[in-house]
């Protein structure tokens, strides 16, 4: 019934477009220009920014150190920061309130104080633009394998070997390319969270003031570039794979399977997945690109947006009650980082409430948030289209889209469900 | 009302494909036989792009380029 009324709803919001929406809102709006007052001197202070960013590192530098210790995932910080609090936390925090990344970001702090700033020095190599988001793209995949397949599970302690991996190649880009210029290509979380900040209804105008803007209107925005797809349909397929992962079905067909066979078999069903919502798109795309005589990547990057709220729906539906129950593993971790009986804040005993949320406000809140995502995206596509196209070709690039978005819902619906 | 009162099944999807298939259909019927009374040929986008700018991002592509300078998409082979 859930799924019937959500591709219902769907398709009511395409027909509603259609006729209602019919010059563009998003696309090609002006940018707004913040005023000064003693609420932006605060909020553009330096010494308070500098505040975060110094706190912000010193807390990686924790996270990191337990993050090394043999110990199992809900003794140290490391695990509950890193997978709940950082990667799904951060991802709300973005979509409601802006990029806040951009400040909280140790690397960026890094970058800056060792002198990898463009400002600062010239980097050594332009960033090659053919590259676009690959980097990215390539080290969001290795983040979320890490996380999903989980293949060091058996060895505590490999999260800090990553995390200092991580932060090496992040370094080594800013070192080669400069600060900025990897942040925007190459740094999986910046690329990564910049996206979900975009459907904020808070901004920052190009003198750092902040403004107000409608809700996902900052997608419309967004600059197309090689791999940006890709790291979008690695964000969107590697949730879809997370909610598969748990389903009877894959257990029927991996649960006899452990060591390195395992490991195989879910590598192959996350690029699977991959593969399977990437080939849904490009056959929408494909049908789209028929239409208007450009094949089916112009269209694809040209949509690609579209797809954002998608993938930040995914993440609500997926990980709200992970967010929410987890997550409060991490209040007595923080009085006790490292596991050495320490009470740093008090809160070293404090118990899990797994009555905070009840499984139907959990299941309640999964649709609400699988539709209004998969809305959000026919608009923005919309949106687009009209800007893009004449009104008739416009309507006719979309049909295919709402088919595969109804197909998303209807899928995404059946995942959690069973 | 027995299809709707049916809850589970593959025919809950009927009546979203049956609506899929009006939208479809119908603005399809309408431009064809707009193409046939006014005789005119199909609007096509592509042909009303300016030769030499990106597709991608519209930026001006030079000839001797095979990407584009400004978002680093291939543009020729």
């Amino acid at each position: 019934m859930f799924v019937f009324g959500a591709g219902t709803a769907l398709v009511i919001s395409f027909v509603a477009l259609a006729s209602l929406w019919r010059e563009p809102r998003f696309e090609g709006r002006p940018e707004r220009r913040g005023r000064a007052s003693a609420l932006q001197r605060v909020l553009t202070n330096r010494m308070l920014e500098w505040t975060v960013r110094i706190l912000s590192l010193g807390f990686f530098a924790v996270v990191m150190i337990a993050s090394f210790l043999p110990l199992s995932p809900t003794e140290t910080i490391g695990p509950v920061v890193v997978f709940v609090w950082f990667w799904v936390g951060l991802a709300f925090a973005h979509a409601f309130v802006g990029n806040l990344w951009a400040t909280l970001s140790p690397f960026d702090t890094l970058g800056r104080l060792l002198g990898f700033d463009e400002s600062e020095r010239e980097p050594t190599r332009p960033y090659p633009k053919a590259w676009g988001t690959w980097p990215a793209a390539i080290l969001l995949f290795g983040f979320v394998w890490l996380e999903l397949v989980d293949p060091f599970a058996g060895r505590p302690g490999t999260l800090g070997f990553a995390i200092a991996g991580y932060t090496l190649i992040t370094l080594g880009g800013m070192a080669v390319y400069g600060r900025r210029a990897w942040a925007r290509h190459g740094e999986a979380f910046a690329v990564y969270l910049g996206l979900f900040a975009r459907m904020a209804p808070l901004s920052r105008d190009p003198d750092g003031l902040v403004v107000w803007r409608p809700p996902l209107a900052g997608l419309a925005g967004l600059e197309p570039k090689p791999g940006l797809l890709a790291l979008i349909l690695v964000a969107l397929g590697s949730t879809t794979f997370d909610g598969f992962g748990r389903s009877s079905l894959w257990g029927d067909w991996t649960g006899a399977l452990t060591g390195l066979p395992e490991t195989i078999a879910e590598t192959a069903g996350l690029l699977g997945t991959i593969l399977v919502v990437s080939g849904l798109y490009a056959l929408a795309m494909s049908v789209a690109g028929r239409i208007t005589g450009e094949g089916w990547h112009v269209p694809a990057v040209r949509f690609a947006h579209s797809l954002v709220p998608i993938a930040f729906a995914y993440v609500v539906a997926h990980y709200l009650s992970f967010l929410l129950i987890e997550g409060q593993l991490g209040i007595a971790a923080l009085s006790d980082p490292f596991a050495r009986g320490w009470n740093l804040f008090g809160t070293a005993d404090h118990l899990v409430n797994l009555a905070l949320l009840s499984a139907t406000t959990i299941w309640y809140a999964q649709v609400v948030a699988i539709v209004v995502g998969h809305v959000s995206g026919v608009i923005l596509a919309h949106d687009r289209a009209i800007a893009a196209y004449p009104q008739d070709v416009a309507l006719r690039t979309q049909y295919a889209l709402l088919a595969v978005m109804v197909v998303f819902t209807a899928t995404g619906l059946l995942i959690l469900s069973g | 009302m027995r299809l709707l009162a049916h809850q589970g099944g593959w025919d809950e999807f009927l009546l979203p494909v049956l609506i899929v298939a009006l939208v479809l259909l119908v603005p399809a019927l309408r431009h064809r036989r707009r193409a046939v009374n006014d005789g005119a040929a199909e609007e096509n986008p592509r042909a009303a792009r300016e030769p030499g700018t990106c597709p991608y991002c519209g930026a001006s592509v030079p000839l001797a380029e095979e990407r584009c300078p400004a978002c680093g998409f291939r543009v020729r082979r």
